[in-house]
């Protein structure tokens, strides 16, 4: 017999899936427990921070690495 | 292949980062400055957003990275570690590189006392004659300095000295980092922390220079050291600091947060105490490949770094002779959060009420040792509290082990049962409820004494917990009223148990020569038989009992 406790904690989220998962948006949509619903936000919020994060982190290293390089063909 | 602790582990990174990683990091500064002719504030611009970008980059999509760049603990270690960085830059620009990182050890020393003022972390007899043998180096090293700015030579170094250490207390404290290190030990989210940390400290540090450089342009004769627009496209600069980026400052920092985390900032600043040997070590190795020139140093200042490398030696050698002083592994001083202070101090003066004040006991229900208790009871200034984490563990500890059982008896309690009524609900589609109340126990407190009466009520919580030892709740409600849920027990399979419980209760009780009885009425109700309301379930048997003590 399944009881009410098993069911809870059969709820089928997976962290790390989760971030591994590139179609979030769509797992959100289709989300009715509202536990996950909440978990799955916080997955795309962390997700989105990670991505803005190293979009300008690369974008740095990229600047500085061309100006070496124009600097090196100047030279 | 090497079974170390975490301790040993913790010790084995600072010595790696130390001997190794900064011991290259020096030389490779000076590989750069005097062969490469880079700059040096850019130099470590660059390395630091590369080293920002691999750790990012290790560290993959995860937890705690909105965390990071919100924690107040990230922008303070990234402008602690710029402003420490202009101040070595200064202070080097008096004296040389070799003295000012001697005198820059007098961090050891302020490490010791902060770690004590402001943690409670008491120091050993071995930290205090180490620390004493650093500074009289450190001294040594000060009355060699010959300048005319001695005054400014002394403030730069003690300033430095200051940042360097709350560089390293901030990386020991950094709240995300510790998160990562101890509730998910993730060595994936630990490098993804430290890369948006760098992160911050490589683009403040950027815009910095990049505002310098700008004002510099403006100027109609640069000011010398202080970085222009040119030198932004410096190759030497350019690339010599992304590699020493990606190689060293990136394992540097992981290393660095990891081992102050485990074995506390102020032994970390102590390994630093090696810096000088490595630097020399390191110096001595590279010179025939690198083609620096290997640094000149005086006898007085080679006396001088053998007396704080002796000094940090000792320190270091002798933590497995120390007594290990436990408390700031769970204590510590509370500065912003009182509440947490209160609810430590209530915590343990509940915990030992209920246990009549056996410290042994506390010890037990709540999962912590006995010297952590004492030092929160002699606490006589009240500013001590659980960290974060011990207060999470031990909160939960005394709700099941204490607040929730009956301290007599060691039963549930009413709020126990209450609670693990409904979880029960969840489990099983039927439970029925014995409700006890004990006859003729007035008349043995009345005879014998209420020692007498709890000797009763502890040897028939006892039974009755022999009776129904392992899924059914036995509850002590109060007075000398006790119930029994039977966990998937419809009312049949119930009733058929209350002759056992009845005369397991009515066997005679043997009290200091005294032969003492007592009986039961039993009340009984089932759900959902009875009741489809679990509220009213306790209700109903306890009416049953009462028909059944007006029966007899």
């Amino acid at each position: 017999m399944s009881s009410n406790i098993d069911r809870r904690k059969d709820s089928g989220f997976n962290e790390y899936k989760a971030y591994k998962s590139f179609n979030i948006k769509e797992q959100i949509k289709k989300e009715r427990r509202s536990d996950n619903l909440e978990k799955l936000i916080e997955v795309q919020q962390q997700k989105k921070v990670y991505y803005i994060t190293l979009g300008l982190c690369l974008s740095l290293n990229i600047i500085l690495l061309s100006l070496g390089f124009i600097g090196l063909g100047g030279n | 292949m090497f079974n170390l602790t975490l301790q040993q582990k913790g010790w084995l990174q600072a010595f790696i980062a130390i001997l190794v990683f900064l011991g290259i990091n020096q030389v490779m500064g000076r590989f750069a400055s005097s062969v490469l002719e880079v700059h040096p504030i850019i130099y470590s611009c660059v390395a630091f957003n590369s080293c920002a970008l691999v750790l990012i980059l290790n560290g993959g999509r995860g937890s705690l990275a909105k965390e990071t760049m919100r924690s107040i603990d990230t922008w303070l270690y990234g402008i602690v570690l710029m402003f420490s960085y202009i101040i070595g830059m200064l202070l080097f620009s008096y004296i040389s590189a070799t003295q000012g990182t001697l005198l820059q050890k007098v961090s050891v020393l302020l490490g010791l006392i902060a770690s004590w003022i402001f943690f409670a972390r008491k120091p050993d007899i071995f930290q205090v004659i180490g620390t004493a043998i650093i500074t009289v180096g450190v001294i040594i090293v000060s009355i060699g300095v010959e300048s005319e700015n001695k005054g400014i030579i002394y403030l730069l170094a003690l300033l430095y000295g200051i940042f360097q250490l709350v560089r390293i207390f901030t990386a020991e404290l950094h709240r995300p980092h510790a998160k990562a290190a101890k509730s998910k030990n993730d060595p994936k989210a630990k490098s993804r922390v430290i890369g948006f940390v760098m992160f911050i400290v490589s683009t403040m540090f950027l815009l910095l220079t990049f505002m310098i450089a700008l004002a510099q342009e403006l100027q109609a004769t640069p000011i010398k050291n202080l970085p222009t627009l040119s030198d932004f496209s410096h190759p030497g600069t350019i690339f010599a600091g992304f590699i020493t980026g990606i190689l060293i400052v990136a394992p540097s920092r992981l290393l660095e947060f990891s081992s102050t985390n485990i074995i506390k900032a102020e032994n970390f600043t102590t390994v630093t105490a090696l810096s000088f040997i490595a630097t020399v070590f390191w110096e001595n190795i590279s010179a025939p490949f690198t083609g620096i020139d290997v640094t000149d140093i005086s006898n007085l200042d080679l006396f001088a770094g053998g007396l704080i490398t002796a000094g940090g030696l000792l320190i270091a050698l002798t933590r497995k002779l120390a007594k290990k002083d436990i408390t700031a592994e769970y204590l510590q001083i509370e500065t912003q959060n009182f509440e947490h202070i209160d609810d430590t101090r209530n915590i343990i003066a509940n915990s030992l009420e209920h246990f009549k004040h056996d410290i042994k006991k506390v010890s037990t229900a709540l999962d912590i040792p006995t010297d952590i208790i004492k030092s929160i009871i002699n606490d006589k200034n009240k500013n001590l509290s659980f960290k974060e984490y011990t207060l999470k563990k031990v909160s939960r500890n005394y709700r099941i082990n204490i607040a929730q059982k009956d301290s007599l008896t060691g039963l549930l309690n009413r709020s126990g049962f209450l609670t693990k009524l409904r979880a029960a609900a969840n489990e099983e589609d039927t439970l029925s409820l014995m409700y006890l109340d004990l006859n003729k126990f007035k008349p043995v407190n009345d005879t014998y004494g209420h020692k007498a009466g709890d000797f009763v009520l502890e040897l028939i919580g006892k039974r009755l917990k022999e009776l129904f030892p392992n899924k059914s709740l036995v509850t002590r409600l109060g007075g000398d009223e006790f119930c029994i849920l039977l966990i998937g027990y419809d009312k049949k399979q119930a009733a058929s148990k209350l002759d056992i419980v009845n005369n397991k209760i009515e066997e005679p009780i043997s009290y200091q020569d005294n032969i003492i009885s007592v009986g039961t009425s039993i009340g009984l109700a089932s759900f959902p038989e009875d009741t489809n309301s679990l509220e009213d379930l306790l209700s109903l048997a306890d009416k049953s009992m009462y028909i059944k003590k007006d029966e007899r």
